[in-house]
């Protein structure tokens, strides 16, 4: 996972990591706001992320996002089209976290790992 | 995509014009004049409606508007062809085209503890809507507490009434696992009655290693104003019901990500009549205003699988009745529990491809479940009293905005037929219905 250069954050858990992405943690400790960016459900290593990173399938949380967006109780991701505008828009918004394959050491992101 | 607004918005305005009974009966009755002007209000609105959709959707990812705003919206129309009784328009051996459902939401989020967020939703379905623009939900929600495990806020204004797994996104294709929701749980016919309301909800949830609880409490107004409600309570009367406070709860615990989702709903509901001097053949017949109050409760289970989704939801209305004093209906005082309850199993079989089985089945007093009692009491057909639907569907997602479905059913009864599309007398117990429907969201 990547991260803005301000999110302090190195590490989190799954079930922090499900938290954030399912968009139910809005702030980071300290306060800022989460600003979460994912690629499309299409994209080989969404599918990847959800099953090795969140442990759960992508439809399923493509319906927790339907069901806070359409029930007015809360906001979906923020989608990119490629990893590379998710580099570029994750270096670029205060609070974003994402992911990519593989981080250059000339990225201005930062790696958040998961435990 | 716009083309396909484009077609829904004349279909929406035919719709309106020619195919609504109601208006034509109004037209007919003399009120041509009034109809006319409430048409052209609401030809009005339904022009902003669908321009904004347009002028958002007109540039791809528009949905994220302005830091913290976002805007989304839901649009599908669907076939109906039913072998016997009326199904969203259809009618013997001709295809209704009365299903369509059109939605656009905006939220804010002003903060990360202050959430303002509202949406339109405009619905045809037969008799039983028309179109008519309403405003779905609109509240402000705060966070009172948010420290990633534990969360506590509070929603005032209009919000949405949890109960069951789908009442909440009800009306968004999407997030159905088939075109109908399972009828017995989710009736159309008193849809608008339970699906949202004016009040205040506290929410909150704890999450705990792999497991997730949250609740919603909710203090509401119920929207009591549908004719619908009217047929269901006391038939097709000329009389209105008013509202009391109610309350409405839910918990929600989720297991591992939502690999299991077990949930009870809880609510009581109450609600009065007022009769019409017209109700039950004139003046004098009609002796008494009635009081209802609903006792209803949902157990829901669901297990995910990677390829595979069970789930199953039982339902109980304890229905309490008095005061309606129709001597030669005392049905009407009867109280009774409503049964309801499905089970369904959806299949994803390849990638964009799900395949959808069900059987749901309501009775409307469980006490006499084929309706026998009713029948020699009322002489109603005693297949109104209950409904027992195996459906079977197929799902294709041309891509993550689009969703194509098509099922069949195959009902006994007709428990969950409105009677403004199909009165008692000319009901047919054993009937088959196919549905088609395109939606799209974004």
């Amino acid at each position: 996972m990547i991260a803005h250069p301000g999110v302090t954050v190195q590490i989190l858990t799954v079930n922090e990591t499900r938290s954030i992405f399912g968009m139910r943690q809005l702030t980071w400790p300290g306060g800022v706001p989460v600003r979460v960016f994912v690629l499309p459900e299409q994209h080989s290593l969404h599918a990847s992320f959800c099953r090795e990173m969140l442990n759960i399938y992508p439809y399923q949380l493509r319906l927790s996002w339907n069901r806070l967006v359409y029930s007015g109780t809360g906001q979906a991701p923020t989608e990119v089209a490629t990893e590379q505008e998710m580099l570029a828009r994750v270096a670029s918004t205060p609070g974003a976290i994402g992911y990519v394959n593989k981080v250059n050491s000339n990225d201005s992101v930062h790696t958040v790992s998961v435990r | 995509m716009i083309q396909f607004i484009r077609f829904l918005f004349v279909k929406m305005k035919l719709a309106q014009r020619f195919v609504c009974p109601l208006a034509r009966l109004r037209e007919r009755v003399g009120v041509r004049e009034t109809n006319m002007a409430g048409f052209t209000i609401k030809s009005g609105i339904f022009a902003i409606f669908v321009n904004i959709a347009l002028l958002f959707m007109a540039s791809a990812g528009a949905r994220d508007l302005h830091d913290g705003v976002q805007l989304h919206g839901f649009a599908s129309q669907g076939v109906a062809l039913s072998s016997q009784n009326q199904f969203n328009g259809s009618t013997q051996g001709s295809a209704g085209m009365d299903m369509r459902e059109l939605g656009l939401n905006l939220s804010w989020q002003a903060a990360p503890d202050w959430l303002v967020s509202g949406q339109l939703v405009s619905r045809w379905a037969g008799a039983t809507d028309n179109g008519t623009v309403r405003v779905d939900y609109a509240f402000v929600d705060h966070s009172l507490i948010d420290n990633g495990q534990r969360h506590l806020g509070m929603q005032l204004g209009k919000v949405k009434n949890p109960y069951g797994f789908f009442n909440m996104t009800r009306d968004v294709a999407h997030t159905r696992a088939g075109i109908m929701l399972p009828q017995s749980i989710y009736q159309d016919q008193i849809r608008d009655f339970f699906l949202a309301a004016p009040g205040i909800a506290l929410h909150g949830s704890e999450e705990r290693g792999d497991n997730l609880l949250s609740w919603q409490v909710s203090m509401l107004h119920p929207q009591v104003s549908s004719q619908n409600l009217t047929a269901y309570i006391v038939d097709r009367q000329q009389g209105h019901f008013n509202a009391r406070t109610s309350m409405l709860a839910q918990t929600l615990w989720e297991h591992d990500g939502g690999k299991w989702r077990v949930g009870l709903s809880l609510g009581q509901f109450d609600i009065h009549y007022q009769p019409a001097p017209s109700d039950f053949f004139g003046t004098g017949s009609f002796t008494g205003a009635g009081n209802v109050t609903l006792n209803t409760g949902v157990l829901s289970v669901e297990h995910n699988r990677e390829d595979w989704s069970y789930t199953a939801e039982y339902a109980s209305t304890r229905q309490l009745r008095s005061g309606f004093n129709v001597p030669f209906a005392p049905i009407l005082d009867k109280d009774t529990t409503i049964e309801a309850y499905y089970l369904q199993t959806l299949w994803r079989f390849a990638p964009r491809w799900q395949a959808l089985a069900r059987y749901d089945a309501i009775y409307l007093d469980k006490q006499d479940r084929n309706g026998m009692t009713f029948a020699a009491a009322t002489t109603l057909p005693a297949s109104q009293r209950y409904a027992r639907d195996w459906t079977m569907g197929l799902r294709y997602e041309p891509s993550s905005k689009w969703s194509l479905f098509a099922e069949i059913h195959h009902v006994n009864g007709g428990a969950w037929l409105s009677k403004l599309d199909n009165p008692p007398a000319g009901l047919s117990s054993n009937w088959d219905m196919l549905l088609l429907q395109a939606a799209w969201h974004f």
